[in-house]
């Protein structure tokens, strides 16, 4: 009799039991983020016992005003903590900041059950607040751009190496292979552009423009090395007549700023005809860059000023 | 396309309403020589129903200014001069024994006009200071037991000088944020002091006709709370304050420290319809960033009180929040 209380009381509080020993955390993999960076956030539900026992529904994707969710996953662990097995589950997101400040992550709600039971639990993480700051300017950071040029040292001394023993043809290819072409600022913005077009299927022509905007503020920014996203279009335009930009570029640069600047703060939805000028004249600025990119990577010279033939 | 037709709509409507506009700068610069950023100023502060502060050496214009924009706009006007002995009477008014009829009536004030001259209120003491100020925010006065309301358009331009510091009562950080926007007037150019000669010193004043009726400028008013503000012009102009509250949270990590206290939600409200304003004048319907970042300063720097840390490294309210302004991301 005794020994069916007992086991009548076991039942009855092991979903309590199993309440206790779930936990669910939440952290970022760091507390600033720059506007052109990614952070991850990693949600992680962990338990004793194994895998199997707890059945997790994959959460909501966390919800932010200024954060977007650019990837998402799932993965288990499995461990042995003071002779128990800990199962874990873990969410890892990678957000992609949209705004300068800070941004808040509201409680993402983690529910589980039991194998085989059917009372469903929720646990919620606490709300995460990450610092996003001013973009920090493409490229390399300095050591890895420095551990790069040893790198490529090395790899040059032993291509010598490989030309004395006569395998100079192979070490070649794999030259090649291992070394991924570095963007030149056009071909990004011809990246860029094509990427946008999704917007247009997608039938948001502002969705459009203010990525083409943003496209044509990156651009401007490292061409003519100036904050172009911290001014307006009226300054860029100033910008760049100090700085020696041709006509044409400027009066490209304006026609698409100005029009974007109508669909982004006069709520308007541009024409397809508009969205195919705006898109004529982004491939014209990039197609005048091209040319002085390339004579810059054969003499090494500087910003592209828009008064070279073809501009 | 609903919204398309909407804003073509509002652009019409803003086209026609500030279509006195271009007719005020051409009468106005009849009289006035330059200056085209304290009469834009002062037709800001006209929009969006607010007051200025005017920090200025002598000679500027500044009288002749908002006379001239008072002709031209047949409002009434008055200049007032602030000296240690006035009293608050001397402003607003006071109530006088009628011998004959044994009764009090109220004698009102100068005060009671459109558009009121403070020249040098820092001169007067706080008791008249406040008087003013009280009037200004509540745009009534009371005299004896009755309130009389203000005459709509009421703006008050109020000067300081920022010479002669000697023997005069600075206005306290509360009083000084009811202005809407505090201006910095400087000297012409060489080409329009050369103006200035030419037109000041040879045969009659020219005179201005009226060009515009205040029942225009209060339907103006109203055009301009209705001016498209998008959500994230909205956002540009609560992250420009909240910066200065903050700026630490807003990646201007050098400013920490710096700053006692950062901008009021006035601050905000005044903001936004001053940048309406500012946009009206140019005729659009709806607002760019450019209108916020072009009159965010005059609206800021009298807001944001530095800290003594920053007063030791010679750093001042302006250049803090024109770093903010620079270095804000535009939307």
């Amino acid at each position: 009799m005794l020994t069916a209380v007992l086991l009548a009381l076991a039942c009855l509080s092991a979903p309590a039991r199993a309440a206790q020993r779930v936990t669910v955390k939440a952290a970022l993999d760091q507390t600033r983020v720059p506007l052109n960076r990614t952070a991850t956030l990693t949600v992680r539900v962990e338990w004793e016992g194994a895998s199997g026992d707890i059945e997790v529904d994959e959460p909501s994707a966390p919800e932010s005003a200024t954060l977007e969710v650019a990837a998402a996953g799932s993965s288990n662990e499995v461990a042995t903590r003071g002779g128990n097995a800990v199962a874990t589950r873990l969410y890892p997101y990678v957000l992609k900041p949209t705004k300068v400040g800070p941004a808040e992550i509201a409680p993402i709600t983690v529910t589980y059950k039991e194998a085989g039971g059917d009372r469903e639990q929720s646990l919620q993480t606490p709300k995460l607040t990450l610092e996003v700051v001013r973009p920090v300017r493409d490229g390399l950071a300095a050591p890895v751009r420095a551990g790069l040029i040893a790198f490529s040292v090395v790899l040059l001394a032993a291509l010598l190496v490989a030309a004395a023993i006569r395998v100079r043809s192979a070490s070649r290819s794999e030259e090649a292979a291992a070394e991924e072409p570095e963007l030149t600022p056009s071909e990004r913005v011809s990246v860029a552009l094509e990427e946008h077009k999704a917007l247009r299927i997608a039938g948001t022509p502002r969705g459009y423009c203010e990525a083409l905007a943003a496209t044509l503020k990156s651009y401007l920014a490292e061409a003519f090395a100036f904050r172009a996203k911290e001014l307006s279009t009226a300054r860029i335009v100033e910008e760049l007549a100090a700085r020696g930009a041709g006509e044409e570029l400027i009066g490209r640069a304006r026609k698409v700023l100005e029009q974007c600047d109508l669909a982004k703060f006069a709520g308007t939805s541009p024409p397809a005809e508009t969205l195919d000028e705006l898109h004529d004249a982004m491939k014209a600025i990039v197609m005048a860059a091209v040319g002085v990119e390339e004579d810059q990577a054969v003499e090494g010279g500087s910003v592209p000023n828009g008064n070279e033939p073809g501009h | 396309m609903g919204m398309n037709q909407d804003i073509e709509a509002l652009n019409e409507r803003i086209a026609k309403e500030s279509a006195f506009v271009e007719r005020i700068y051409a009468e106005v610069g009849k009289v006035i020589v330059g200056q085209k950023y304290l009469i834009e100023r002062l037709l800001i502060g006209l929009l969006a129903d607010g007051h200025l502060l005017l920090e200025g050496v002598p000679g500027l214009a500044k009288t002749l200014a908002v006379k001239t924009l008072a002709d031209v706009v047949r409002t009434g006007f008055h200049r007032l001069q602030f000296t240690p002995d006035l009293l608050p009477a001397d402003l607003v008014g006071t109530m006088i024994y009628d011998e004959r009829e044994k009764t009090f009536y109220a004698k009102k004030g100068p005060i009671f006009s459109n558009l009121i001259l403070a020249d040098e209120i820092n001169r007067a003491p706080a008791k008249v200071q406040s008087a003013l100020l009280e009037a200004m925010q509540e745009r009534q006065v009371t005299l004896g037991e009755e309130t009389h309301k203000l005459d709509e358009p009421f703006l008050v331009m109020a000067t300081q000088n920022p010479i002669e510091q000697e023997g005069t009562y600075p206005l306290p950080e509360a009083q000084v944020d009811r202005f809407m926007l505090k201006l910095k007037v400087g000297y012409p150019s060489r080409d329009e002091e050369l103006q200035i000669l030419r037109r000041m010193t040879k045969g009659a004043q020219p005179q201005v006709e009226p060009v515009v009726t205040p029942a225009e400028i209060l339907s103006a008013r109203a055009a301009v709370r209705d001016l498209y503000m998008d959500e994230k012009i909205e956002n540009y102009i609560v992250d420009l304050v909240l910066a200065t509250r903050d700026p630490k949270r807003y990646g201007f990590s050098d400013l920490e420290g710096m700053i006692e206290y950062g901008a009021s939600p006035r601050a905000t409200i005044c903001l936004t319809l001053a940048a309406k304003s500012y946009a009206f004048l140019r005729g659009r319907g709806y607002v760019t960033p450019e209108d916020v970042r072009s009159i965010g300063m005059d609206v800021l720097r009298h807001r944001v009180i530095v800290t003594y840390e920053a007063e030791a490294e010679e750093k001042t309210s302006e250049q803090l929040v024109q770093q903010i302004l620079d270095h804000m991301e535009v939307p």
